[in-house]
């Protein structure tokens, strides 16, 4: 089945072994042969959907649900276990921002690493650099080493960087929080106008009011199972009438007790 | 409504900038904070020369057909780059922890860049020989040709060494510390601060004096079969190490200056470093997928 999709993920299933007591030396995996005892979790279940070019999918879901793990098998950090996930197009994954840093570097340096690292040369990065930095607001101490930032100065430039480095699928785990309220907004522009100009991303959030101002679509996803997917407007509502029902139920045990 | 950008660099392109990137950076970490910075990679061969020198060839006597500097350099540097890229290789996904857990790109770029750096650092020290050449007027041939072939050698049988530690090191980390003694039993195995002839009874120095056929002669002969006996499980082991071969063929073509004697062993040297790149790729291919749950 051929599809245009920018994003396509077929059947995506990921386990990881929670360890009771975890071998990590070679004597201790020697000794008992197998790798200590251990339990499988499932932290996605079959999970599938497409995400179109120029489509803006949006994730919510409680902690531990499962979309950080989704993000990172979409990314290729994880290898699922079964499934499969087709990319079209460049992609860039901002799971952390500045993950890629040399503290020893300056950030100019760390510019052409961190560039580099997403996927774009140095000829690319030196038509953009001057706005990334102008962006970061950082054109005193760019040539400074970054272990001197302050971690707001560090997360600047780090999403400075990645939008910058303009992919064609763009994967944001959690990371729209940075900086003060003037440079959040300026980073939410910025993505905002990256998607007028047709570039794909998928957003894991616990904004859910940048999920509806951002996304097209919204996929909820539950004890690894998507819960919900349709527009985002929608999802969003079902979610938030969920959380509160659940958080009326868990709040009466509470009084009670008390 | 796609805004024009320009063209998309081909994967070769970007794996290419990554991995200079990444050599840069390890350069630089390499010496980061000392005060000779790169001078280290003269200074530490240096020492070392003239430790090895002190000891083999004052106290203990080793002989060699060259000035004993020039023959223990030519090949102690290749080895030392061969030591540093698989200690280096062996940590380069497990030191690269942050970055492996969060973004995602070809990681086996890591230990290339490890061993690459290692590389550079080994031809900076190569220019130790250029002085030391002439003050021993070492003839300077065409033998020097085949240095570019040997190291290469060199270099694929670290890297291919490198691939397969840095993938072992993420599950088993007492590789680290096992490989630090592996190296320096490695290094006696090697003829570096001796020579491979003392395991060859028609070579070995205490042989040297049998070409007569006096009583004394064959009281000669029998004593040299004796040490040269005892050298025999030694000699398999040198035989079967391929930085052997990499290493006499250094000495044949610096400081000996003459073309490599033992073609067979560094041929040998070189298959086993085709298939030390193939095994370490294909076991890193197969277990990176699961490099970021494990680190």
């Amino acid at each position: 089945m051929t599809t245009d999709a920018a994003v396509t993920v077929r059947s995506l299933t990921k386990s990881f072994r929670i360890y009771h007591e975890k071998n990590s030396t070679l004597k201790q995996t020697l000794m008992r042969r197998r790798r200590g005892s251990y339990e499988a979790f499932l932290a996605v279940k079959d999970v599938s959907f497409e995400v179109g070019h120029g489509a803006a999918l949006g994730i919510i879901g409680r902690n531990g649900s499962g979309k950080s793990s989704l993000l990172k098998c979409i990314s290729g950090i994880y290898r699922p276990d079964a499934g499969s996930v087709t990319v079209n197009g460049r992609l860039a994954a901002l799971l952390e921002l500045g993950a890629g840093f040399f503290n020893e570097y300056s950030g100019r340096e760390n510019i052409y690493l961190n560039g580099a690292l997403l996927g774009l040369p140095r000829r690319y990065i030196d038509e953009v650099f001057d706005q990334i930095v102008e962006f970061a607001g950082l054109e005193r101490f760019i040539d400074n080493a970054v272990k001197t930032y302050s971690s707001g100065m560090f997360a600047r430039l780090g999403f400075a960087i990645a939008v910058y480095i303009d992919p064609d699928v763009l994967l944001i785990d959690e990371i729209l929080a940075v900086g003060d309220e003037s440079f959040q907004r300026r980073c939410f522009e910025r993505i905002r106008r990256m998607k007028e100009e047709g570039r794909t991303m998928i957003v894991v959030s616990h904004s859910l009011e940048q999920i509806k101002d951002l996304c097209t679509d919204c996929l909820w996803m539950e004890q690894g199972e998507i819960r919900a997917h349709g527009p985002a407007d929608e999802v969003v509502e079902q979610y938030l009438a969920e959380v509160e029902h659940s958080d009326a139920a868990r709040a009466v045990p509470v009084q009670a007790a008390s | 409504m796609r805004v024009s950008r320009p063209a998309q660099p081909s994967a070769w392109e970007r794996n290419w900038e990554l991995l200079r990137e990444l050599i840069r950076r390890d350069l630089q970490s390499r010496h980061k904070g000392s005060t000779l910075g790169a001078g280290w990679s003269l200074l530490n061969p240096l020492l070392y020369m003239l430790v090895y020198t002190a000891v083999f060839s004052k106290f203990v006597r080793v002989h060699t057909v060259a000035p004993y500097p020039v023959y223990l350099l030519s090949a102690l540097l290749a080895w030392n780059f061969f030591a540093q890229a698989l200690t280096y290789s062996a940590n380069s996904v497990l030191g690269n922890a942050t970055l492996v857990k969060k973004v995602a790109f070809q990681w086996e770029l890591l230990t290339v860049s490890s061993v690459t750096a290692a590389f550079i650092n080994y031809l900076i020290s190569l220019l130790l020989l250029v002085p030391l050449m002439l003050y021993y007027h070492v003839p300077v041939g065409v033998s020097l040709l085949v240095v570019p072939l040997i190291a290469l050698i060199t270099y694929a049988l670290a890297l291919g060494i490198g691939l397969l530690l840095a993938a072992g090191n993420v599950y088993f980390r007492d590789i680290e510390y096992l490989l630090g003694i592996a190296i320096t039993v490695w290094f006696f195995m090697t003829p570096i601060i001796y020579s491979l002839d003392i395991v060859d009874p028609l070579r070995n120095p205490a042989c040297q004096a049998t070409g007569g056929v006096s009583a004394a002669a064959a009281q000669a002969s029998a004593g040299c079969k004796s040490v040269v006996h005892g050298f025999h499980l030694l000699k398999y082991v040198l035989y079967v190490n391929p930085m052997t071969w990499i290493a006499t063929a250094f000495q044949d073509a610096i400081a000996n200056s003459t073309w490599p004697t033992h073609r067979l062993g560094l041929g040998y040297a070189a298959a086993l470093a085709v298939v030390a790149i193939v095994a370490g790729y294909l076991l890193f291919r197969r277990v990176k997928g699961g490099f970021a749950e494990e680190l």
